[in-house]
Protein backbone atom coordinates (compact mmCIF):
# COMPACT_ATOMS: atom_id res chain seq x y z
CA UNK A 1 0.00 0.00 0.00
CA UNK A 2 3.00 2.28 0.16
CA UNK A 3 3.37 2.72 -3.58
CA UNK A 4 2.44 6.29 -4.53
CA UNK A 5 -0.20 6.60 -7.26
CA UNK A 6 -0.31 8.81 -10.35
CA UNK A 7 -3.73 9.86 -11.67
CA UNK A 8 -3.70 10.13 -15.43
CA UNK A 9 -5.66 9.66 -18.61
CA UNK A 10 -5.55 11.53 -21.88
CA UNK A 11 -9.03 13.03 -21.48
CA UNK A 12 -7.61 15.26 -18.73
CA UNK A 13 -5.93 17.14 -21.58
CA UNK A 14 -9.32 18.23 -22.97
CA UNK A 15 -9.25 21.28 -20.67
CA UNK A 16 -8.12 23.54 -23.48
CA UNK A 17 -9.29 27.10 -24.17
CA UNK A 18 -7.59 27.67 -27.54
CA UNK A 19 -4.19 27.29 -29.20
CA UNK A 20 -2.68 30.61 -28.11
CA UNK A 21 -3.96 30.54 -24.50
CA UNK A 22 -1.15 30.43 -21.89
CA UNK A 23 -2.86 27.60 -19.97
CA UNK A 24 -1.89 24.40 -21.80
CA UNK A 25 -2.42 20.94 -20.33
CA UNK A 26 0.04 19.43 -22.77
CA UNK A 27 2.40 20.00 -19.82
CA UNK A 28 0.71 17.12 -17.97
CA UNK A 29 1.47 14.78 -20.87
CA UNK A 30 5.03 16.14 -21.12
CA UNK A 31 5.54 15.33 -17.45
CA UNK A 32 3.98 11.87 -17.79
CA UNK A 33 6.22 11.20 -20.78
CA UNK A 34 9.33 12.42 -18.98
CA UNK A 35 8.67 10.11 -16.04
CA UNK A 36 7.98 7.19 -18.38
CA UNK A 37 11.14 7.83 -20.39
CA UNK A 38 13.24 8.09 -17.26
CA UNK A 39 11.91 4.76 -16.01
CA UNK A 40 10.33 6.15 -12.86
CA UNK A 41 6.67 5.58 -13.70
CA UNK A 42 5.36 2.06 -14.17
CA UNK A 43 1.90 1.28 -15.55
CA UNK A 44 0.92 -0.28 -12.23
CA UNK A 45 1.33 3.13 -10.53
CA UNK A 46 -1.05 4.88 -12.93
CA UNK A 47 -4.73 5.11 -11.99
CA UNK A 48 -7.42 6.32 -14.35
CA UNK A 49 -9.60 9.13 -12.94
CA UNK A 50 -13.36 9.17 -12.63
CA UNK A 51 -15.49 12.13 -13.63
CA UNK A 52 -16.91 14.25 -10.79
CA UNK A 53 -20.70 14.37 -10.46
CA UNK A 54 -22.63 17.66 -10.37
CA UNK A 55 -23.33 17.02 -6.66
CA UNK A 56 -19.61 16.81 -5.97
CA UNK A 57 -18.90 20.02 -7.88
CA UNK A 58 -21.74 21.61 -5.87
CA UNK A 59 -19.76 21.03 -2.66
CA UNK A 60 -18.22 24.39 -3.61
CA UNK A 61 -19.94 25.80 -6.70
CA UNK A 62 -23.47 27.15 -7.20
CA UNK A 63 -25.88 25.09 -9.25
CA UNK A 64 -26.61 28.11 -11.45
CA UNK A 65 -22.93 28.46 -12.25
CA UNK A 66 -22.61 24.79 -13.22
CA UNK A 67 -25.63 25.17 -15.51
CA UNK A 68 -24.01 28.25 -17.08
CA UNK A 69 -20.73 26.35 -17.68
CA UNK A 70 -22.68 23.52 -19.32
CA UNK A 71 -24.52 25.96 -21.59
CA UNK A 72 -21.33 27.87 -22.42
CA UNK A 73 -19.75 24.57 -23.49
CA UNK A 74 -22.69 23.99 -25.84
CA UNK A 75 -22.44 27.51 -27.21
CA UNK A 76 -25.91 28.40 -25.95
CA UNK A 77 -25.09 30.99 -23.27
CA UNK A 78 -25.51 34.67 -24.20
CA UNK A 79 -22.35 36.71 -23.80
CA UNK A 80 -23.99 39.08 -21.28
CA UNK A 81 -24.91 36.27 -18.93
CA UNK A 82 -21.59 34.49 -19.51
CA UNK A 83 -19.76 37.64 -18.41
CA UNK A 84 -21.52 37.57 -15.03
CA UNK A 85 -20.04 34.10 -14.45
CA UNK A 86 -16.55 35.09 -15.64
CA UNK A 87 -17.07 32.93 -18.73
CA UNK A 88 -16.38 33.92 -22.32
CA UNK A 89 -13.64 36.28 -21.12
CA UNK A 90 -10.03 36.50 -22.33
CA UNK A 91 -8.92 34.46 -19.29
CA UNK A 92 -11.60 31.76 -19.41
CA UNK A 93 -13.04 31.72 -22.92
CA UNK A 94 -15.86 29.27 -23.55
CA UNK A 95 -14.94 26.08 -25.38
CA UNK A 96 -16.83 23.01 -26.49
CA UNK A 97 -17.39 20.53 -23.68
CA UNK A 98 -15.89 22.78 -21.02
CA UNK A 99 -18.09 21.38 -18.27
CA UNK A 100 -16.97 17.81 -18.94
CA UNK A 101 -13.31 18.86 -19.20
CA UNK A 102 -13.57 20.61 -15.82
CA UNK A 103 -15.52 17.74 -14.22
CA UNK A 104 -12.85 15.22 -15.25
CA UNK A 105 -10.15 17.30 -13.58
CA UNK A 106 -12.19 17.56 -10.38
CA UNK A 107 -12.78 13.79 -10.60
CA UNK A 108 -9.05 13.17 -10.97
CA UNK A 109 -8.28 15.06 -7.78
CA UNK A 110 -11.17 13.33 -5.94
CA UNK A 111 -9.78 9.97 -7.14
CA UNK A 112 -6.43 10.89 -5.61
CA UNK A 113 -8.17 11.84 -2.35
CA UNK A 114 -10.12 8.60 -2.06
CA UNK A 115 -7.02 6.48 -2.71
CA UNK A 116 -5.15 8.29 0.06
CA UNK A 117 -8.01 8.50 2.57
CA UNK A 118 -9.00 4.85 2.11
CA UNK A 119 -5.44 3.76 2.77
CA UNK A 120 -4.75 2.39 -0.71
CA UNK A 121 -1.67 4.60 -0.84
CA UNK A 122 0.00 7.31 1.21
CA UNK A 123 0.70 9.78 -1.59
CA UNK A 124 -1.29 10.47 -4.75
CA UNK A 125 -0.62 12.96 -7.55
CA UNK A 126 -3.26 14.70 -9.70
CA UNK A 127 -1.25 16.99 -11.96
CA UNK A 128 -4.15 18.24 -14.07
CA UNK A 129 -5.71 19.77 -10.94
CA UNK A 130 -4.83 22.67 -8.67
CA UNK A 131 -7.21 25.19 -10.28
CA UNK A 132 -7.16 27.37 -7.19
CA UNK A 133 -8.69 30.62 -8.57
CA UNK A 134 -12.19 29.30 -9.26
CA UNK A 135 -14.92 30.93 -7.13
CA UNK A 136 -18.29 29.67 -5.95
CA UNK A 137 -20.14 31.30 -8.82
CA UNK A 138 -17.41 32.65 -11.06
CA UNK A 139 -14.56 31.47 -13.25
CA UNK A 140 -11.33 33.35 -12.67
CA UNK A 141 -7.65 33.19 -13.62
CA UNK A 142 -7.96 30.31 -16.14
CA UNK A 143 -9.91 28.19 -13.60
CA UNK A 144 -13.48 26.95 -14.12
CA UNK A 145 -14.08 24.45 -11.31
CA UNK A 146 -11.87 24.74 -8.24
CA UNK A 147 -10.81 21.12 -7.70
CA UNK A 148 -8.58 22.21 -4.79
CA UNK A 149 -11.53 23.63 -2.83
CA UNK A 150 -13.83 20.79 -3.83
CA UNK A 151 -11.39 18.08 -2.72
CA UNK A 152 -10.88 19.76 0.66
CA UNK A 153 -14.64 20.04 1.31
CA UNK A 154 -15.05 16.44 0.07
CA UNK A 155 -12.41 15.11 2.47
CA UNK A 156 -13.86 17.13 5.36
CA UNK A 157 -17.39 15.78 4.85
CA UNK A 158 -16.59 12.21 3.88
CA UNK A 159 -13.72 11.52 6.26
CA UNK A 160 -14.17 14.22 8.94
CA UNK A 161 -10.52 15.20 9.09
CA UNK A 162 -8.58 18.45 9.36
CA UNK A 163 -6.81 19.58 6.20
CA UNK A 164 -3.68 21.66 5.67
CA UNK A 165 -3.64 23.25 2.21
CA UNK A 166 -0.23 24.42 1.01
CA UNK A 167 -0.13 26.55 -2.13
CA UNK A 168 3.24 27.39 -3.71
CA UNK A 169 1.88 28.74 -7.00
CA UNK A 170 3.35 32.18 -7.85
CA UNK A 171 -0.22 33.56 -7.70
CA UNK A 172 -2.17 33.81 -4.43
CA UNK A 173 -4.50 30.81 -3.86
CA UNK A 174 -7.48 33.13 -3.47
CA UNK A 175 -10.34 30.77 -4.39
CA UNK A 176 -9.31 28.23 -1.76
CA UNK A 177 -8.55 30.84 0.89
CA UNK A 178 -11.97 32.52 0.61
CA UNK A 179 -13.81 29.15 0.46
CA UNK A 180 -12.49 28.20 3.91
CA UNK A 181 -11.86 31.65 5.36
CA UNK A 182 -14.17 31.11 8.36
CA UNK A 183 -13.34 27.43 8.89
CA UNK A 184 -10.97 26.33 11.67
CA UNK A 185 -10.75 22.75 10.34
CA UNK A 186 -9.04 23.86 7.15
CA UNK A 187 -5.76 25.73 7.38
CA UNK A 188 -4.50 27.46 4.24
CA UNK A 189 -0.90 28.51 3.63
CA UNK A 190 -0.06 30.34 0.43
CA UNK A 191 3.39 31.58 -0.61
CA UNK A 192 3.32 33.75 -3.71
CA UNK A 193 4.59 36.86 -5.44
CA UNK A 194 3.18 40.01 -3.83
CA UNK A 195 -0.02 41.33 -5.39
CA UNK A 196 1.62 44.72 -5.89
CA UNK A 197 1.42 44.08 -9.64
CA UNK A 198 0.52 40.40 -9.99
CA UNK A 199 -2.91 38.79 -10.25
CA UNK A 200 -5.06 38.36 -8.19
CA UNK A 201 -3.73 41.17 -5.99
CA UNK A 202 -4.82 39.55 -2.70
CA UNK A 203 -2.84 37.33 -0.31
CA UNK A 204 -1.61 39.98 2.08
CA UNK A 205 -0.08 39.09 5.43
CA UNK A 206 -3.08 40.54 7.26
CA UNK A 207 -5.56 38.13 5.59
CA UNK A 208 -5.74 35.72 8.53
CA UNK A 209 -9.26 34.32 8.38
CA UNK A 210 -12.46 35.40 10.08
CA UNK A 211 -14.85 34.22 12.79
CA UNK A 212 -13.85 30.79 14.02
CA UNK A 213 -11.43 30.55 11.08
CA UNK A 214 -9.38 33.49 12.36
CA UNK A 215 -5.75 32.46 12.62
CA UNK A 216 -6.09 29.59 10.13
CA UNK A 217 -5.19 31.47 6.97
CA UNK A 218 -1.52 32.24 6.31
CA UNK A 219 0.00 34.25 3.49
CA UNK A 220 3.64 34.87 2.62
CA UNK A 221 3.68 37.41 -0.22
CA UNK A 222 7.29 37.64 -1.40
CA UNK A 223 8.85 40.43 -3.45
CA UNK A 224 9.25 40.27 -7.22
CA UNK A 225 12.62 38.78 -8.27
CA UNK A 226 12.89 36.59 -5.19
CA UNK A 227 15.49 33.83 -5.75
CA UNK A 228 15.81 30.20 -4.59
CA UNK A 229 17.46 30.86 -1.27
CA UNK A 230 14.91 33.34 0.04
CA UNK A 231 11.88 31.57 -1.51
CA UNK A 232 12.91 28.24 0.02
CA UNK A 233 13.64 29.83 3.36
CA UNK A 234 10.13 31.32 3.40
CA UNK A 235 8.52 28.08 2.22
CA UNK A 236 10.37 25.81 4.64
CA UNK A 237 10.05 28.04 7.69
CA UNK A 238 6.35 28.74 7.18
CA UNK A 239 5.43 25.13 6.36
CA UNK A 240 7.33 23.71 9.35
CA UNK A 241 5.83 26.19 11.80
CA UNK A 242 2.28 26.13 10.42
CA UNK A 243 2.22 22.32 10.32
CA UNK A 244 3.48 22.12 13.88
CA UNK A 245 0.83 24.61 15.00
CA UNK A 246 -2.12 23.08 13.09
CA UNK A 247 -1.20 19.38 13.28
CA UNK A 248 -3.19 18.33 10.20
CA UNK A 249 -4.61 14.87 9.44
CA UNK A 250 -3.90 15.22 5.72
CA UNK A 251 -2.00 17.62 3.47
CA UNK A 252 -3.20 18.91 0.11
CA UNK A 253 -0.51 20.72 -1.88
CA UNK A 254 -1.01 22.91 -4.93
CA UNK A 255 2.22 22.82 -6.91
CA UNK A 256 2.02 25.65 -9.43
CA UNK A 257 5.36 25.83 -11.23
CA UNK A 258 5.15 29.46 -12.28
CA UNK A 259 7.61 31.03 -9.83
CA UNK A 260 10.47 29.91 -12.09
CA UNK A 261 12.54 32.69 -13.68
CA UNK A 262 11.51 31.45 -17.15
CA UNK A 263 7.77 31.81 -16.45
CA UNK A 264 6.33 34.51 -18.71
CA UNK A 265 3.45 35.60 -16.43
CA UNK A 266 5.26 36.26 -13.15
CA UNK A 267 8.31 38.18 -11.90
CA UNK A 268 10.08 35.70 -9.64
CA UNK A 269 13.57 34.26 -10.10
CA UNK A 270 13.61 30.74 -8.68
CA UNK A 271 15.16 27.76 -10.49
CA UNK A 272 14.71 23.99 -10.49
CA UNK A 273 16.47 23.92 -7.11
CA UNK A 274 13.23 25.18 -5.56
CA UNK A 275 11.12 22.56 -7.36
CA UNK A 276 13.45 19.79 -6.18
CA UNK A 277 13.27 20.91 -2.56
CA UNK A 278 9.59 21.84 -2.04
CA UNK A 279 7.91 18.44 -2.58
CA UNK A 280 10.57 16.73 -0.48
CA UNK A 281 9.68 18.92 2.48
CA UNK A 282 5.96 18.39 1.85
CA UNK A 283 6.55 14.64 2.05
CA UNK A 284 8.51 15.01 5.26
CA UNK A 285 5.67 16.99 6.83
CA UNK A 286 3.05 14.47 5.63
CA UNK A 287 5.11 11.62 7.07
CA UNK A 288 5.65 13.45 10.37
CA UNK A 289 2.09 14.65 11.06
CA UNK A 290 -0.32 12.80 8.79
CA UNK A 291 0.85 9.20 8.65
CA UNK A 292 2.05 10.07 5.16
CA UNK A 293 -1.37 11.23 3.83
CA UNK A 294 -0.55 13.67 1.03
CA UNK A 295 -2.59 14.65 -2.01
CA UNK A 296 -0.65 16.74 -4.52
CA UNK A 297 -2.00 18.65 -7.51
CA UNK A 298 -0.48 20.74 -10.27
CA UNK A 299 -1.47 24.38 -10.73
CA UNK A 300 -0.07 27.28 -12.73
CA UNK A 301 3.00 26.95 -14.93
CA UNK A 302 3.25 28.72 -18.27
CA UNK A 303 6.67 27.70 -19.53
CA UNK A 304 5.35 24.27 -20.35
CA UNK A 305 8.56 23.12 -22.12
CA UNK A 306 11.53 24.18 -20.03
CA UNK A 307 10.00 24.35 -16.54
CA UNK A 308 6.82 22.42 -15.84
CA UNK A 309 7.81 18.85 -16.89
CA UNK A 310 10.92 18.80 -14.72
CA UNK A 311 9.26 20.64 -11.82
CA UNK A 312 6.23 18.33 -11.71
CA UNK A 313 8.28 15.17 -12.29
CA UNK A 314 10.07 16.13 -9.09
CA UNK A 315 6.83 15.83 -7.07
CA UNK A 316 6.54 12.21 -8.20
CA UNK A 317 10.24 11.59 -7.57
CA UNK A 318 9.89 13.05 -4.06
CA UNK A 319 6.87 10.81 -3.37
CA UNK A 320 9.00 7.82 -4.36
CA UNK A 321 12.11 8.95 -2.51
CA UNK A 322 14.13 9.25 -5.72
CA UNK A 323 16.66 11.98 -6.46
CA UNK A 324 17.47 12.64 -10.12
CA UNK A 325 20.45 14.53 -11.48
CA UNK A 326 22.44 14.62 -14.67
CA UNK A 327 20.93 14.44 -18.12
CA UNK A 328 17.28 14.17 -19.08
CA UNK A 329 16.41 11.00 -21.00
CA UNK A 330 17.52 11.26 -24.64
CA UNK A 331 14.31 9.64 -25.83
CA UNK A 332 12.19 12.41 -24.27
CA UNK A 333 14.44 15.16 -25.62
CA UNK A 334 14.41 13.68 -29.10
CA UNK A 335 10.64 13.29 -29.14
CA UNK A 336 9.71 16.73 -27.84
CA UNK A 337 12.52 18.88 -29.24
CA UNK A 338 10.70 18.70 -32.56
CA UNK A 339 7.56 20.25 -31.05
CA UNK A 340 9.08 22.77 -28.66
CA UNK A 341 9.39 26.38 -29.83
CA UNK A 342 12.26 26.90 -27.36
CA UNK A 343 15.40 24.88 -26.78
CA UNK A 344 14.73 22.22 -24.15
CA UNK A 345 16.99 21.99 -21.11
CA UNK A 346 19.37 19.00 -21.23
CA UNK A 347 19.64 18.35 -17.49
CA UNK A 348 17.34 17.82 -14.51
CA UNK A 349 18.84 20.77 -12.66
CA UNK A 350 19.31 24.38 -13.77
CA UNK A 351 22.68 26.01 -13.88
CA UNK A 352 22.72 29.04 -11.52
CA UNK A 353 23.53 31.42 -14.39
CA UNK A 354 20.26 31.03 -16.29
CA UNK A 355 19.28 34.57 -15.25
CA UNK A 356 21.25 37.75 -14.78
CA UNK A 357 22.04 38.62 -11.16
CA UNK A 358 19.40 40.59 -9.28
CA UNK A 359 20.90 43.89 -8.01
CA UNK A 360 18.25 44.27 -5.27
CA UNK A 361 18.90 40.81 -3.80
CA UNK A 362 19.86 41.96 -0.25
CA UNK A 363 16.87 44.31 -0.07
CA UNK A 364 14.48 41.63 -1.39
CA UNK A 365 15.81 39.03 1.04
CA UNK A 366 15.44 41.39 4.00
CA UNK A 367 11.92 42.38 2.95
CA UNK A 368 10.86 38.72 2.66
CA UNK A 369 12.32 37.97 6.07
CA UNK A 370 10.23 40.78 7.52
CA UNK A 371 7.09 39.48 5.78
CA UNK A 372 7.72 35.94 7.04
CA UNK A 373 8.06 37.17 10.62
CA UNK A 374 4.72 38.99 10.30
CA UNK A 375 3.01 35.91 8.83
CA UNK A 376 4.20 33.69 11.67
CA UNK A 377 3.85 36.28 14.44
CA UNK A 378 0.64 34.81 15.90
CA UNK A 379 2.05 31.27 16.01
CA UNK A 380 5.34 32.38 17.51
CA UNK A 381 3.77 34.52 20.23
CA UNK A 382 1.40 31.68 21.14
CA UNK A 383 4.36 29.33 21.42
CA UNK A 384 6.20 31.80 23.63
CA UNK A 385 3.16 32.15 25.89
CA UNK A 386 2.79 28.40 26.28
CA UNK A 387 6.51 28.03 26.93
CA UNK B 1 -20.64 56.26 -2.54
CA UNK B 2 -22.69 57.54 0.38
CA UNK B 3 -22.27 57.19 4.12
CA UNK B 4 -25.43 55.02 4.28
CA UNK B 5 -23.70 52.51 1.99
CA UNK B 6 -20.68 52.05 4.24
CA UNK B 7 -22.04 52.45 7.79
CA UNK B 8 -22.73 49.62 10.20
CA UNK B 9 -26.43 49.73 11.07
CA UNK B 10 -27.95 48.43 14.35
CA UNK B 11 -25.83 50.29 16.86
CA UNK B 12 -26.40 48.87 20.37
CA UNK B 13 -28.24 51.33 22.59
CA UNK B 14 -28.53 52.26 26.29
CA UNK B 15 -31.22 54.51 27.67
CA UNK B 16 -29.64 57.53 29.34
CA UNK B 17 -31.45 56.59 32.57
CA UNK B 18 -29.70 53.20 32.82
CA UNK B 19 -27.29 52.90 35.73
CA UNK B 20 -23.60 52.26 35.10
CA UNK B 21 -23.87 49.05 37.12
CA UNK B 22 -26.62 47.72 34.86
CA UNK B 23 -24.72 48.84 31.78
CA UNK B 24 -21.70 46.87 32.94
CA UNK B 25 -23.80 43.73 33.20
CA UNK B 26 -25.45 44.30 29.83
CA UNK B 27 -22.16 45.12 28.13
CA UNK B 28 -20.78 41.65 28.95
CA UNK B 29 -23.34 40.14 26.56
CA UNK B 30 -22.33 42.39 23.67
CA UNK B 31 -19.23 42.40 21.51
CA UNK B 32 -19.59 46.07 20.55
CA UNK B 33 -17.10 48.73 21.48
CA UNK B 34 -19.42 51.72 21.06
CA UNK B 35 -22.92 52.26 22.43
CA UNK B 36 -25.45 54.96 21.68
CA UNK B 37 -27.32 56.75 24.47
CA UNK B 38 -31.00 57.59 23.87
CA UNK B 39 -33.79 59.22 25.84
CA UNK B 40 -37.21 57.64 26.33
CA UNK B 41 -38.41 59.05 23.00
CA UNK B 42 -35.52 57.30 21.23
CA UNK B 43 -33.82 60.61 20.56
CA UNK B 44 -30.04 60.30 20.28
CA UNK B 45 -28.23 62.01 23.14
CA UNK B 46 -24.62 60.81 23.00
CA UNK B 47 -22.18 57.90 22.93
CA UNK B 48 -20.35 55.73 25.45
CA UNK B 49 -17.53 53.31 24.73
CA UNK B 50 -16.92 49.97 26.46
CA UNK B 51 -13.91 51.56 28.13
CA UNK B 52 -15.96 54.53 29.43
CA UNK B 53 -18.36 52.07 31.05
CA UNK B 54 -15.62 49.85 32.48
CA UNK B 55 -13.84 52.84 34.03
CA UNK B 56 -17.00 54.46 35.42
CA UNK B 57 -17.82 54.22 39.11
CA UNK B 58 -20.66 51.88 40.07
CA UNK B 59 -22.34 54.20 42.54
CA UNK B 60 -26.12 54.38 42.87
CA UNK B 61 -26.40 57.81 41.32
CA UNK B 62 -24.11 57.24 38.34
CA UNK B 63 -26.05 56.89 35.10
CA UNK B 64 -25.26 56.65 31.40
CA UNK B 65 -26.27 60.31 31.10
CA UNK B 66 -23.41 61.17 33.48
CA UNK B 67 -20.67 59.44 31.52
CA UNK B 68 -21.75 59.82 27.89
CA UNK B 69 -19.95 62.04 25.39
CA UNK B 70 -22.34 64.65 24.05
CA UNK B 71 -20.40 67.24 22.12
CA UNK B 72 -19.62 65.09 19.09
CA UNK B 73 -19.03 65.33 15.38
CA UNK B 74 -21.78 63.41 13.58
CA UNK B 75 -22.60 62.74 9.94
CA UNK B 76 -25.74 62.34 7.84
CA UNK B 77 -26.46 59.12 5.89
CA UNK B 78 -26.50 61.09 2.63
CA UNK B 79 -23.04 62.62 3.15
CA UNK B 80 -20.44 61.32 0.72
CA UNK B 81 -18.01 58.66 1.89
CA UNK B 82 -15.00 60.58 0.51
CA UNK B 83 -16.03 63.65 2.53
CA UNK B 84 -16.33 61.53 5.66
CA UNK B 85 -12.75 60.31 5.31
CA UNK B 86 -11.67 63.96 5.39
CA UNK B 87 -13.64 64.50 8.61
CA UNK B 88 -11.92 61.48 10.21
CA UNK B 89 -8.50 62.77 9.17
CA UNK B 90 -8.95 66.40 10.23
CA UNK B 91 -10.49 65.66 13.61
CA UNK B 92 -8.51 62.58 14.55
CA UNK B 93 -11.66 60.54 15.21
CA UNK B 94 -12.08 56.86 16.05
CA UNK B 95 -15.70 56.71 14.94
CA UNK B 96 -18.57 58.90 13.75
CA UNK B 97 -22.24 58.36 14.71
CA UNK B 98 -24.63 58.66 11.76
CA UNK B 99 -27.67 60.71 12.75
CA UNK B 100 -30.91 61.28 10.89
CA UNK B 101 -33.64 63.46 12.43
CA UNK B 102 -32.44 62.97 16.03
CA UNK B 103 -32.15 59.19 15.63
CA UNK B 104 -28.92 57.24 15.43
CA UNK B 105 -29.13 54.93 12.41
CA UNK B 106 -25.55 53.76 12.11
CA UNK B 107 -21.89 54.10 12.93
CA UNK B 108 -18.75 54.34 10.85
CA UNK B 109 -15.49 53.39 12.54
CA UNK B 110 -12.01 54.24 11.33
CA UNK B 111 -11.61 50.59 10.34
CA UNK B 112 -14.71 50.64 8.12
CA UNK B 113 -13.58 53.92 6.60
CA UNK B 114 -10.23 52.40 5.66
CA UNK B 115 -11.88 49.28 4.27
CA UNK B 116 -14.14 51.47 2.13
CA UNK B 117 -11.15 53.26 0.65
CA UNK B 118 -9.52 49.89 -0.12
CA UNK B 119 -12.71 48.82 -1.88
CA UNK B 120 -12.70 52.03 -3.89
CA UNK B 121 -9.26 51.08 -5.24
CA UNK B 122 -10.71 47.74 -6.41
CA UNK B 123 -8.01 45.83 -4.51
CA UNK B 124 -10.46 43.22 -3.20
CA UNK B 125 -11.35 41.83 -6.66
CA UNK B 126 -9.06 39.41 -8.53
CA UNK B 127 -7.05 41.58 -10.89
CA UNK B 128 -3.63 42.41 -12.30
CA UNK B 129 -2.41 45.92 -11.59
CA UNK B 130 -1.02 48.04 -14.40
CA UNK B 131 0.68 51.39 -13.78
CA UNK B 132 1.12 53.53 -16.87
CA UNK B 133 3.05 56.78 -17.04
CA UNK B 134 1.39 59.31 -19.35
CA UNK B 135 1.90 62.95 -20.35
CA UNK B 136 -0.19 65.32 -18.23
CA UNK B 137 -2.65 66.41 -20.89
CA UNK B 138 -6.30 65.86 -21.81
CA UNK B 139 -7.42 62.57 -23.35
CA UNK B 140 -4.66 60.24 -22.13
CA UNK B 141 -6.96 58.15 -19.93
CA UNK B 142 -9.39 57.65 -22.82
CA UNK B 143 -6.60 56.58 -25.18
CA UNK B 144 -5.21 54.01 -22.77
CA UNK B 145 -8.70 52.74 -21.94
CA UNK B 146 -9.39 52.33 -25.67
CA UNK B 147 -6.33 50.08 -26.01
CA UNK B 148 -7.51 47.95 -23.07
CA UNK B 149 -10.94 47.74 -24.67
CA UNK B 150 -9.41 46.29 -27.84
CA UNK B 151 -8.26 43.34 -25.71
CA UNK B 152 -11.78 42.77 -24.33
CA UNK B 153 -10.56 43.03 -20.76
CA UNK B 154 -12.82 44.34 -18.02
CA UNK B 155 -11.46 47.23 -15.94
CA UNK B 156 -12.12 46.70 -12.20
CA UNK B 157 -10.97 50.17 -11.13
CA UNK B 158 -8.94 53.19 -12.20
CA UNK B 159 -6.92 55.69 -10.20
CA UNK B 160 -5.10 58.73 -11.51
CA UNK B 161 -2.02 59.68 -9.50
CA UNK B 162 -0.13 62.93 -9.81
CA UNK B 163 3.61 62.47 -10.51
CA UNK B 164 6.44 64.28 -8.74
CA UNK B 165 6.71 66.54 -11.76
CA UNK B 166 3.84 68.41 -13.42
CA UNK B 167 4.57 67.03 -16.89
CA UNK B 168 3.41 63.49 -16.15
CA UNK B 169 0.74 61.42 -14.42
CA UNK B 170 0.43 57.76 -13.50
CA UNK B 171 -2.73 55.85 -14.43
CA UNK B 172 -3.38 52.79 -12.29
CA UNK B 173 -5.68 50.16 -13.76
CA UNK B 174 -6.88 47.00 -12.11
CA UNK B 175 -7.66 44.58 -14.92
CA UNK B 176 -9.71 41.40 -14.64
CA UNK B 177 -7.11 39.19 -16.24
CA UNK B 178 -4.28 36.93 -15.16
CA UNK B 179 -2.48 37.59 -18.43
CA UNK B 180 -1.86 41.32 -18.96
CA UNK B 181 1.11 40.64 -21.30
CA UNK B 182 -0.70 41.35 -24.60
CA UNK B 183 -2.00 44.68 -23.26
CA UNK B 184 1.42 45.64 -21.91
CA UNK B 185 3.00 44.81 -25.26
CA UNK B 186 0.39 46.88 -27.07
CA UNK B 187 0.89 49.88 -24.74
CA UNK B 188 4.66 49.67 -25.16
CA UNK B 189 4.22 49.56 -28.93
CA UNK B 190 2.13 52.74 -28.70
CA UNK B 191 4.94 54.45 -26.81
CA UNK B 192 3.52 54.34 -23.27
CA UNK B 193 5.74 53.56 -20.28
CA UNK B 194 4.28 50.67 -18.30
CA UNK B 195 5.80 50.57 -14.82
CA UNK B 196 6.64 47.18 -13.35
CA UNK B 197 8.59 45.59 -10.53
CA UNK B 198 12.27 46.59 -10.31
CA UNK B 199 14.99 43.95 -10.40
Amino acid sequence: MNEPLFIYSENLLDYKFHDSHPFNQLRVKLTYDLLKASGHLSDTSVVKPRKASDEEIMLIHDKGYIEAVKKAGEGSLSSDIAGNYGLGTEDTPSFKGMHDAGAWIVGATLTAADLVMEGKTKHALSLSGGLHHGFRGKASGFCIYNDSSIVIEYIRRKYGVRVLYVDSDAHHGDGVQWAFYDDSDVCTLSIHETGRYLFPGTGNVHEKGQGSGYGFSFNVPVDAFTEDESWLHCYETSLLEVADYFKPDVIVTQNGADAHCYDPLTHLSVTMKTYEAMPRLAKKIADRYCGGRWIATGGGGYDIWRVVPRAWANIWLAMNGIQESGNLPAEWLAKWSRESPVELPRTWSDSPDIYTPIPRKPEITAKNEDTLAKTLYSIRSLKKKNG
Amino acid sequence: MLVKDIMAANVPVFKISVSVAAAKQEMMKQSSRYFAAEDNDRRWKGMVSDIDIKKAEESEDNFISDIMKTDMITAHPLDSAEELSGVFYQNNLEYIPIIEEDRIIGLVTEKEMLHTLVRLTGAHQPSSKLEIKVINKAGQLAEVAAIIKEHHINIQSVLVYPCQNDEEKVLVFRLATMNPLPVIQHLNDEGYTVLGPVR
